[in-house]
């Protein structure tokens, strides 16, 4: 699990190399503190020894201002917990904290493998 | 030659004997239908109840309903039938989504050993990946609950903890379902047919069901010339020769009759005793502990029912029993005015057996399967096996045995009895048997075409579920009688009374000759479910044909004569024969050809006169 650093500075080049990558489908958790970590320590089960699967735990909303990160951002506002990316970084799926389990999380991660 | 003909006795005899016809099993086919394939391909299907026609070059399709009988094997192995199907079915289940689980883990493992180099091959690979696990976790989500599932989402990071799950439990529902399995390999399904006659049985081939041979292929021709017409004179003259007079012959029927009777008498007494024991058994069961239990209801009132049944019965009888106790002794004129009487109470006492027989069988055979059922339930129920307590067990498994050993299996001997008043077949070869297995039931045929069966003999046929060799319930079919249907050629031999056309004084009054007779017949073919043709027709049974008879007319003695002519050696007639009632009666017009006379005659056909029990009847040259 990639944990994007609070502040803007360090979290920018970490949010950048997410984006740029092209082999993993990344699963962005959006939501910070306890509830967070409970969110991001789930994903992670369910993306840990999977060669195509990474979760990133944006700690601070403040950094998804941050240019590049539009799509999740917009995803926030809209109140999603969690967002799912393609490899090829394009929105697959989102979910709001209400509707996240490991089986929604599971769902979104082939869903993105799928959208590929 | 002319001898005296004691008809009367003979008819009466003949009558008596006609009444004790085939034995009836009760119509319990339980899983068991049959159809007649008739020689045209036809497919009539056979009622379960009454005696069915069939024709003698048919075959029968015995169709053994595969989970009815399986039920009843269920039963007989005390496995719960309704447990085995759904646990089968959630083994394949499990054993899909495990495969499903492995190809989505297989591919994991080919990405990890072998990653995709360039992006296409990764958006490639993606694809694959997600679609094989979009198919492990759609399988996954027929068999579990959500919760189930996040729980299971949470234990593995990969698939394999998901699969060793499933293998777990996968292999618990193998183990239960191999228990199940060595209970059920231990019972059967058997069935079985014979040919039967008049006390004389054989066991017929049922294919996949015993090793007895086939049997070589025999249509017979209905139409077909017959070439032992010959052969059945010389033997009806044989036969004839050896018997003094018609009257030894009847004197002989009689005591057969006679014995017959007191066969009957000896079987309504055991019948009486066979009863009597019944209400005695359902008052036990009343008091045992089971019977207060809430499940025991329906067992309670079924017994209830039988012995309630059975008292009606009894009391019917009572008077019938006491007169039948009282008959030690009598001859055959009293039996005969005694059971012909409608107002004896014998008769009214085989009456009402023959009324309730049937009903009283079945639910006596029902008994049984109703009190395991009713075990298994205390069982595995422990809290009403305590409220019962061990003895509630120990009772109803006496009540199974009691009711098995003294009802039912009885009760089919009683049913006999009552039905044929003598007859029945008792399905004595069991050497051959082969019991099918649980998942092996089949459907099987009786091929008359190769059985050494002929018209009016009757084939039974029967079928049980077997527990380690021994039969738990038995269903027993009506007899189907073999016929000639349609046209065919039916060749006798017979009795006649002849004549000759221009009657001197010298002449005996209608001397007994005995003869042979090949006449065409129709037989009225029956209709799907039905069990017999035209009754009317099949009753009058015209005939018309060939008529050959041994005599003893003597030459004719013309006026004018000096002298009297030689009588031949041998004398040979053959004529036109009319037939009525099959070849019960016959009568035509024929020539003597040694002794150049004309004559007509009368006659009765020895087949039937056989089947009356009459051995024979007049002596021949």
């Amino acid at each position: 699990m990639v944990i994007v650093p609070k502040a803007s500075k360090r979290a920018e080049p970490v949010l950048k190399q997410l984006r740029k990558q092209r082999s993993h489908c990344t699963l962005y958790v959006l939501v910070p503190g306890d509830d967070g970590a409970q969110i991001a320590s789930d994903a992670d089960i369910r993306a840990e020894n999977h060669p195509f699967r990474k979760v990133a735990w944006v700690t601070n909303s403040a950094t998804l201002a941050l240019p590049g990160c539009e799509v999740l951002e917009k995803a926030f506002v809209e109140g999603a917990a969690i967002c799912v990316m393609t490899f090829d970084y394009r929105l697959s799926s989102t979910l709001a904290v209400e509707d996240v389990d490991l089986l929604a999380i599971e769902k979104a991660f082939i869903k993105a493998q799928m959208d590929a | 030659m002319t001898k005296r003909h004691h008809l009367l006795v003979a008819a009466s005899a003949a009558a008596f004997a006609a009444a004790c016809g085939p034995a009836l099993p009760k119509p319990n086919l339980g899983p068991v239908s049959a159809v007649e394939i008739t020689e045209s391909g036809e497919a009539l299907a056979i009622p379960p109840t009454g005696i069915t026609e069939v024709d003698v070059n048919s075959s029968i399709q015995l169709k053994i309903d595969k989970a009815a009988a399986q039920k009843k094997l269920a039963l007989a192995a005390g496995v719960d039938s309704g447990k085995i199907e759904p646990l089968k079915e959630r083994s394949q289940k499990l054993t899909k989504i495990i495969k499903s689980e492995r190809n989505a883990l297989d591919g994991l493992q080919r990405i990890v050993e072998s990653p995709p180099k360039t992006l296409e091959e990764t958006r490639k690979a993606l694809r694959t990946q997600g679609a094989l696990e979009q198919a492990a976790l759609d399988a996954l989500e027929q068999i579990r609950t959500r919760e189930e599932l996040n729980q299971l989402l949470r234990n593995s990071n990969h698939y394999s903890v998901v699969i060793t799950e499933l293998e777990i439990e996968n292999g618990k529902l193998i183990e239960e379902l191999n228990a199940l399995t060595a209970k059920l390999s231990r019972v059967g399904w058997r069935v079985q047919a014979v040919l039967y006659n008049r006390g004389s049985e054989h066991a017929l081939h049922l294919p996949g069901y015993d090793d007895l041979p086939e049997g070589e292929l025999n249509v017979i021709n209905k139409l077909a010339i017959p070439t032992n017409l010959l052969a059945v004179l010389d033997r009806t003259k044989a036969n004839t020769a050896e018997l003094e007079d018609l009257k030894d012959a009847l004197n002989k029927a009689r005591a057969k009759a006679e014995q017959r009777a007191k066969d009957v008498r000896v079987r309504l007494l055991k019948v009486a005793e066979q009863l009597e024991a019944i209400p005695k058994i359902v008052d036990d069961a009343k008091k045992s502990p089971w019977a207060g239990i809430e499940r025991g209801k329906q067992l309670r009132k079924d017994l209830e029912e039988l012995g309630g049944l059975v008292k009606t019965t009894l009391a019917a009888c009572k008077a019938g029993f006491a007169q039948a106790r009282s008959l030690d002794g009598a001859s055959l004129g009293e039996l005969v005015r005694v059971t012909a009487s409608s107002s004896s109470p014998l008769r009214q006492c085989l009456k009402a057996l023959l009324e309730s027989s049937s009903s009283i069988v079945q639910q006596a055979e029902a008994l049984p399967s109703a009190v395991q059922e009713l075990q298994q339930a205390i069982e595995s129920d422990s809290e009403l096996a305590k409220k019962v307590g061990g003895k509630a067990l120990a009772d109803l498994s006496a009540l199974s045995a009691k009711l098995r050993a003294d009802t039912a299996l009885e009760l089919m001997s009683w049913w006999n009895a009552v039905q044929g008043l003598g007859d029945g077949p008792v399905f004595g070869e069991t050497e051959h048997l082969k019991d099918r297995a649980y998942s092996d039931v089949a459907d099987t045929s009786i091929e008359l075409t190769r059985s050494a069966r002929a018209r009016g003999d009757y084939v039974y046929y029967r079928s049980a579920s077997v527990n380690s060799g021994t039969v738990t319930e038995r269903f027993s079919s009506a007899p189907l009688r073999v016929v000639t249907t349609g046209w065919h050629v039916n060749v006798s031999g017979s009795v006649v009374f002849v004549r000759a056309l221009e009657h001197q004084a010298q002449d005996s009054d209608f001397p007994a000759a005995p003869a042979a007779t090949a006449a065409l017949h129709y037989g009225s073919r029956r209709g799907s479910n039905e069990q017999h043709g035209s009754r009317f027709w099949n009753f009058v049974d015209p005939g018309i044909g060939l008529h050959m008879a041994y005599l003893d007319l003597g030459p004719k003695a013309s006026t004018g004569d000096t002298s009297t002519k030689s009588d031949p050696a041998m004398e040979f007639g053959v004529g036109g024969v009319v037939q009525l009632f099959g070849d019960v009666l016959q009568g035509g017009i024929a020539y003597d050809l040694q002794a150049a006379r004309s004559y007509w005659f009368f006659g009765i056909g020895l087949q039937t006169a056989t089947n009356f029990g009459l051995t024979t009847s007049v002596s021949g040259k």
